[in-house]
């Protein structure tokens, strides 16, 4: 038997659900492991067959995923409860296996398969919680990237503002959610003991999550501040960044105030050090 | 390749004792060992405190993820990323583990054991080269720890590990803890398993704890066991340690201690110990 033969039959046994015993039978009569794989490859004694053996792989192959992925989601995992978080991961794991070499990356699909997970119709808001979880932990180890000086605004010529797209550092995340988890992720992290009964208001907020020197943040913006950001984030060039911040009012006065609101939305953005360039 | 310069006697590099490491109070660790991955492509504060500790201390960046023996491709994103890593760090050496991670563009993130057949030596031989080309710094291999082995093996694992450095160039790193834990989990004896290994070609060990594996049938008294690197080394260990040490001479000792990780002074001390019994031997015990 080949080598790649071995692996392919040793990976499907370790990352069957229920356990390698059980994907030993479902994968013979399904016709991808031939009869017989497990003794003709593996060895076993008195202590353990051969896939007991190979049953400790399976295991730790989905108990380091979980607790893994929980060091990212400390706060949707106590919140879920151990036998919910338990069975997210488990049906997480099942249809989203790990592709990268780097374990930060395994929990990258988890606030949209949670969004439409059993467990989001009893909570919904747990999914807008993962996604604030998952951007500020993204945000934690985003490359560190030069950032633009405030001064260099002064250099731009006012005809060529309208023109002008900026770029925005890779640990910028603007995030627009249905239920007030920017609170209730500070209520919980200043809480001595956590209750795991805790539960948002209802109510939008808009969130930019960001790094500023080594720490994580995140903030409340305002709904015009959060078109006028999401609009640089996108690489608009400034001119639409103002008639994203002015939204579907077209009157002269808003018109004026959002120009107002755009240029304090990139000045946040420069202040923190989270713009990296410009451009026509 | 020319066998790495003696770092001394280290511990592995974790966060919660990234504070106390960069205080000005003192420390008797020699180098540190990092994961590699948890420095690749990443910035903040992990990037800030490797430069940190790296300014300080010689440091051996350790990776997990090179599935040296899969037979999937090697990942060119990977090696990128690791090269400019160790370009930018310059560690004293790399290091990785001989086994398989992932298949089929899938990763466990688990040190996956394969078999030590002609095929799989040949494999691990050319990738080993592949990556000594790539990084162009000196290499080393693990041996892993292992719950179960395989009836289509055609060689021992020291053996295989042996042959690939041999062909290779790249160094050995001794996980002496590996060794202890899979010569019981497969019933052979580490003393044999060490005294097969080459001289010249041990770069570094590793000293570590694991625990019994629970469950399973035969007698109690001879229980499976699991590296799980969050105990203190233990007696049979550190006496496995010692005949290393007898065999081989002075090398690059460290101590790993990855989960229910206990305050610095604990890590520091077993390092302490890790070099006490290293100058209890001295050199005198080195095989001819």
């Amino acid at each position: 038997m080949s080598l790649a033969d071995i692996q392919k039959g040793f990976w499907e046994l370790i990352v069957a659900p229920e356990g390698a015993r059980k994907a030993e039978r479902d994968l013979q009569a399904s016709g991808v492991l031939p009869e017989g794989f497990v003794d003709a490859v593996f060895v076993g004694d008195d202590r353990r067959s051969a896939i007991d053996r190979v049953d400790v792989y399976a295991n730790m192959y989905f108990f380091r995923l979980r607790d893994a992925i929980r060091e990212d989601f400390p706060k949707v995992a106590l919140l879920a409860g151990e036998d919910a978080w338990h069975d997210l991961l488990t049906d997480y794991v099942l249809a989203h296996p790990p592709v990268s070499w780097s374990m930060r990356y395994a929990g990258q699909h988890l606030p949209a398969f949670l969004a439409k997970h059993p467990l989001a119709e009893e909570r919904p808001w747990l999914a807008d919680l993962a996604r604030l979880e998952w951007a500020r932990a993204d945000a934690f180890q985003q490359r560190d990237e030069p950032m633009l000086p405030l001064e260099a605004l002064s250099a731009i010529d006012p005809e060529a503002w309208g023109e002008l797209a900026f770029r925005t550092a890779a640990c910028v995340t603007l995030l627009e959610a249905d239920f007030r988890v920017g609170e209730l992720w500070v209520a919980l992290e200043e809480a001595a003991e956590p209750s795991p009964g805790s539960e948002p208001e209802p109510g939008r907020e808009a969130l930019l999550v960001f790094r500023e020197g080594l720490a994580v943040f995140h903030e409340e913006l305002t709904p015009a501040e959060a078109r006028a950001i999401g609009a640089l984030i996108d690489g608009r060039i400034f001119a639409e960044v103002c008639e994203r911040a002015a939204g579907e009012d077209t009157s002269d006065e808003n018109v004026e105030a959002a120009a107002g609101i755009a240029a304090g939305a990139l000045v946040k953005l420069l202040s923190r050090g989270l713009v990296t360039g410009h451009g026509a | 390749m020319t066998k790495p310069a003696f770092l001394g006697h280290g511990v592995g590099l974790r966060r919660p004792h990234v504070e106390r490491v960069l205080s000005d109070e003192p420390v008797s660790v020699e180098w540190f060992e990092v994961i590699s991955e948890n420095y690749m492509d990443v910035g903040g504060r992990p990037r800030q405190t490797l430069l940190s500790v790296r300014e300080r201390f010689p440091v051996v960046l350790h990776g997990v993820s090179l599935s040296i023996g899969s037979t999937d491709p090697l990942s060119e994103d990977y090696l990128t990323h690791l090269a400019a890593l160790a370009n930018e760090i310059e560690p004293a050496f790399l290091s990785d583990h001989l086994c398989f991670t992932g298949v089929g563009g899938h990763t466990a993130h688990d040190l996956l054991p394969m078999p030590y057949t002609e095929e799989a030596l040949d494999h691990v031989v050319s990738r080993v080269q592949r990556v000594m080309e790539r990084l162009r710094r000196p290499f080393a291999l693990e041996n892993p720890s292992s719950y179960v082995s395989f009836a289509v093996s055609e060689l021992r694992e020291e053996e295989f590990l042996a042959e690939v450095a041999r062909r290779t160039g790249c160094g050995i790193l001794l996980d002496v803890n590996n060794v202890y834990v899979s010569s019981v989990n497969h019933r052979f004896d580490p003393k044999a398993y060490l005294a097969a290994l080459p001289q010249g070609a041990i770069w570094q060990l590793h000293l570590a704890g694991h625990s019994r594996l629970e469950g399973g049938g035969g007698n109690p008294d001879e229980p499976m066991l699991l590296d799980t690197h969050d105990h203190e080394v233990p007696e049979p260990v550190w006496e496995l340690y010692e005949e290393t040490l007898r065999l081989f001479g002075e090398v690059s000792t460290l101590v790993e201690w990855d989960d229910h990780i206990p305050e610095w002074g604990v890590l520091e001390a077993q390092r302490d110990e890790a070099s006490r019994r290293a100058s209890l031997r001295g050199d005198a015990g080195v095989a001819a």
